[in-house]
């Protein structure tokens, strides 16, 4: 079922949480609502959720109005990041507590409950109680619950937030699978990029109450809308560095490489773009970064190498400024001089004051 | 450390209580010493089980705990339950709510007996506004049990919701939201998730109610001492009398060691029912 | 309203305006005025026999038996002048303050430093320890009422301010052990471990870390230790004639055979309920640990 919302907004006493919001979700899609702590993605997943009621706007699943439904009639499931469980009924109640309120004969409540917990692995822990279940078990109990009644809408969390680092791998490849397998449209919330460039088939990157851009994660990764974006998003995150576009012809950054980097064509495909004369900051992600052993040119100093085995993270200084690049692994050390390197596609031209992003231009990836 | 404790523990609660066991087992009259007085083995208590008006002083203190402490709860709940509710205002109403349990029993005792006045009383005159005539409250021997049920549901009620409310306050909310989720229409919600999860609050409310309801003496021996025709003889009023009215000590305190007797077995049910105490130990072994 | 600037897209068709063209507001007003409506109602029904019982506390004798009753009158302090002069009200408060005071004092320190003990020992048996605490509670006082009266004529305590200091300790002890039981198991030890590492002496420990955390639990037994002890009747009345009788006895002496002084009555109620209500409203916030042995926290 296709989840739409349009104008939403929250205010709680003086402080708005969500403005202005409209996304449409389409049938079967996972949809990620990315965003710092703070930023309203919760928020608007519990307005979608109906747990918290509007201050104004509208939500629709495919074309029925729902804004006024209370959360039992929109027919949903939802799994929390605190799990959620019932801790006075054991795992198989906690399971069949949908089915029961729904009317549910018993049998048929027993046999489903069995299918899922069969499917979640957790078929040895349904007498137990939630107090007694490690945190990565009552997470599989959580969606257990969901999966059960077949609901339209899917909604998660932060549900991976409470479990230690390796378990959150393995339940996210898990929860991907399980979508997918059963087809239902999913709505996301996380603060972790990585988890959400994994599961998204579309992301929507939230702000301060906004969302501020919408695609699916490679667009969001290469075509970051806006500054906010373009640092949120990236580990180690984008280098960003202040700098002037003087006119049509030059682009003035430190370290001067980058500038030396943009060709004549591109520094006006720029400037065409931007509303006035004045700063910008100039962004290049770490991986875009290429170190060329130095023959003779060299921009830059080796300060700090950190082999992570699959790739080094090499922090370097360039014209008294600092910044990092990734690499494959080097023998590069403390102090040697190298000469760096990047594309000028991969250089992002951002608008100081709005943060507007001019190496994407405005109706990419906004779509929604 | 625990000497000072120990030595008031012993001088003040075991030693009073050993002798009081001492004289029960004896014939014990000190205001009258021509009545026979001595050791009588267990008269006293094969007098007990004769006592008919003891057994109606128990029957009607187990009437008067387990309506005032099952009126109270339900009250109190309600009342927990529409104080969560984030208003302006309800922090202010929920201190004044306390104030009946605050007030010295015997002022409330006096309090109420003045406003449960047939002639003069304010009740009766607020009734009488609305078209209820004058009713005779504690005067009635049909009303009289139920007026002091009301003045201690009164007064203690606050009690009940003030440890309810701790208890609401205290719950998770994202049980709360899964249900509503899940299906679960308000009745649902309260009976399959609320009060479960309420379950080890309302117990040790109910304990604590309880053992105090049972010991009420303040304000029923101000407002009726046990009448009109006893209607209100509770075990503690009746126990009262037979100390200082009939002045048969000895036998008074084999009714006080019979009735404690039951109590504790009631508790120990209890506790051993509801496994409360278990579960709290749980949570702070964790 | 955010004046920072935000990272936002000038895009045809979507700008973001500062306040939501339309609310929901009007939706909850029914529901609101419901829970007003009943909180109101239980605010009449708690609230309107203490108020009763002030209003009656400052009228005439002609006033406060008038019926129907008078809601408007000229108030008077008579009663409390009445109270003072041929009830021996200001004796029984000096009474009851030198009794409760000290008594609630030896009843913390005792039960503290047995508390503590408790708490730092792994003791086993807990259930059987709230077990009988719970019993002591239970006790009904007119069990006990009588051997105590027989004990304080034979050792000359009868009608001294001694009896009812240790009567009213005892009865105040099971609260402070158990309820600062649990507040000392909430200190963490590692503070008072770090404290010793930096140098304290176990007695520096005590006074300047654990003692300090466990102000909020002696806050919450204070007041309740406080309230039962100055409330208390029976042992009041029969444990003392007339050099320590404290006030409730003086309150339940409003009530003569020929009848109650209803007056009288309500300004001692008055008079007695003002600690109680000041204290408690202080220490509100740690009332239910206090009346609920530490378990169910406020």
């Amino acid at each position: 079922m296709g989840v739409r919302i349009e104008g939403l907004w929250k205010l709680f006493g003086g402080h708005t949480a969500v403005r202005d919001v409209s996304v449409e979700i389409e049938d079967g899609e996972f949809f990620v609502l990315l965003g710092p702590s703070g930023c309203g993605k919760t928020t608007t997943l519990r307005m979608i959720a109906g747990l918290e009621n509007l201050s104004a706007g509208r939500v629709f699943f495919d074309d029925e109005d729902v804004t006024f439904f209370e959360p039992r009639r929109r027919d949903i499931a939802m799994v929390f990041q605190d799990y959620g469980l019932y801790p006075h009924l054991s795992v198989v109640d906690n399971i069949m507590f949908p089915l029961k309120v729904a009317g549910v004969p018993k049998d048929e409540r027993r046999r489903r409950a069995g299918e899922v917990a069969e499917r979640l692995e957790i078929s040895s822990l349904l007498k137990r109680k939630p107090p007694q279940i490690s945190g990565g078990e009552k997470q599989r109990v959580a969606l257990a619950r969901a999966l059960v009644r077949n609901p339209k809408v899917f909604l998660m969390d932060e549900p991976l937030s409470n479990l230690d680092a390796k378990l959150r791998v393995s339940m996210r490849t898990e929860i991907k699978r399980l979508v997918s397998d059963a087809g239902i449209t999913t709505i996301y919330v996380t603060h972790d990029q990585i988890e959400a460039m994994a599961l998204a088939t579309r992301i929507a990157v939230m702000n301060q109450g906004e969302m501020v851009q919408v695609g699916n994660p490679l667009e969001i990764y290469d075509r970051p809308a806006t500054r906010f974006v373009a640092s949120f998003i990236g580990s180690p995150p984008m280098n960003m560095f202040d700098g002037r576009l003087n006119s049509a012809e030059e682009l003035e950054v430190v370290p001067r490489f980058l500038g030396e980097a943009v060709s004549r064509a591109r520094v006006r495909q720029f400037y065409e773009q931007a509303p006035s004369i004045g700063g910008v900051v100039v962004g290049v992600r770490p991986e875009h970064l290429r170190l060329g052993a130095s023959v003779g040119a060299s921009n830059a100093v080796v300060e700090l190498v950190e082999p992570l085995g699959q790739s080094t993270n090499v922090y370097l200084r360039a014209d008294a400024t600092p910044f990092v690049a990734v690499t494959n692994r080097t023998t590069l050390q403390v102090g040697d001089r190298v000469d760096v390197q990047v594309d000028e596609s991969n250089i992002h031209v951002m608008d100081k004051e709005t943060g507007r992003n001019f190496a994407v231009s405005p109706d990419d990836g906004l779509g929604a | 450390m625990l000497a000072p404790t120990f030595i008031v523990l012993t001088a003040v609660g075991i030693y009073p209580l050993g002798y009081s066991l001492w004289i029960s087992f004896n014939d014990y009259h000190p205001s009258n010493p021509s009545f026979p007085q001595g050791f009588i083995w267990f008269e006293n208590y094969l007098t007990a089980f004769l006592d008919g008006q003891a057994r109606h002083a128990l029957g009607l203190t187990a009437i008067f705990t387990v309506s005032s402490v099952g009126a109270s709860l339900v009250i109190g709940f309600a009342l927990a339950l529409l104080f969560n509710q984030r208003l302006p205002g309800l922090a202010i109403a929920r201190t004044l709510i306390l104030i009946p349990m605050l007030v010295t029993p015997i002022a409330v005792g006096i309090t109420w007996r003045i406003m449960f006045n047939p002639d003069l009383g304010v009740i009766n005159y607020l009734l009488g506004l609305i078209g209820i005539p004058s009713q005779g409250w504690l005067a009635s021997m049909n009303q009289s049990l139920l007026s002091v049920i009301v003045v201690d549901v009164w007064q203690w009620t606050p009690f009940m919701f003030l440890i309810l409310f701790a208890g609401v306050r205290s719950l998770p909310r994202s049980p709360f939201e899964s249900a509503a989720i899940d299906g679960a229409s308000r009745a649902k919600i309260f009976f399959l998730v609320t009060l479960p999860m309420m379950r080890p609050v309302i117990l040790l409310a109910v304990l604590l109610r309880a053992v105090d309801s049972v010991r009420t003496f303040d304000q029923i021996f101000m407002m009726t001492r046990g009448g009109p025709n006893q209607t209100t003889d509770l075990v503690s009023l009746y126990l009262q009398r037979v100390n200082f009215k009939f002045f048969d000590i000895g036998y008074g305190a084999a009714l006080s060691w019979l009735f404690l007797i039951l109590l504790m077995a009631a508790v120990i049910a209890f506790i051993r029912y509801s496994g409360f105490l278990r579960s709290a130990a749980e949570k702070e072994a964790r | 309203m955010t004046t920072l600037p935000r990272p936002s897209l000038s895009l045809p068709g979507r700008r973001s305006a500062e306040s939501p063209p339309w609310g929901y507001r009007a939706r909850r007003s029914l529901k609101v005025m419901a829970v007003y409506g009943m909180v109101a109602v239980a605010l009449v029904f708690f609230l309107f026999p203490y108020f009763w019982m002030v209003v009656s506390a400052f009228k005439s004798p002609g006033d406060v038996t008038a019926y129907p009753p008078v809601w408007l009158f000229e108030p008077t302090l008579d009663n409390f002048r009445e109270l003072i002069e041929s009830m021996g009200a200001l004796s029984a408060l000096r009474n009851s303050l030198i009794v409760v005071g000290l008594s609630t004092c030896l009843a913390l320190i005792f039960g503290t430093m047995a508390a503590y003990a408790l708490a730092r020992f792994n003791i086993k048996g807990k259930e059987t320890i709230a077990l009988e605490i719970l019993m002591v509670r239970m006790l009904p006082p007119i069990v006990s009422v009588i051997p105590l009266f027989l004990l304080a004529r034979k050792f000359g305590l009868f009608d001294t301010y001694w009896i009812l200091i240790a009567v009213y300790t005892l009865m105040g002890l099971p609260f402070v052990v158990w309820v600062m039981r649990v507040f000392v198991q909430e200190i963490p030890r590692s503070i008072e471990e770090a404290a010793l590492v930096d140098g304290c002496t176990r007695l520096q420990v005590l006074f300047r870390i654990s003692l300090p955390l466990m102000l909020p639990g002696l806050a919450a037994t204070v007041v309740i230790i406080f309230m039962f002890a100055w409330n208390e009747y029976l042992f009041a009345t029969m444990l003392t004639s007339s050099a320590a009788k404290t006030l409730p006895v003086v309150a339940a002496n409003t009530v003569k055979p020929r009848g109650i002084s209803w007056g009288l009555a309500s300004a001692v109620g008055l008079l007695m309920s003002i600690p109680v209500v000041v204290l408690a409203l202080l220490a509100q916030r740690y009332l239910v640990r206090g009346l609920t042995f530490g378990v169910v926290k406020g």
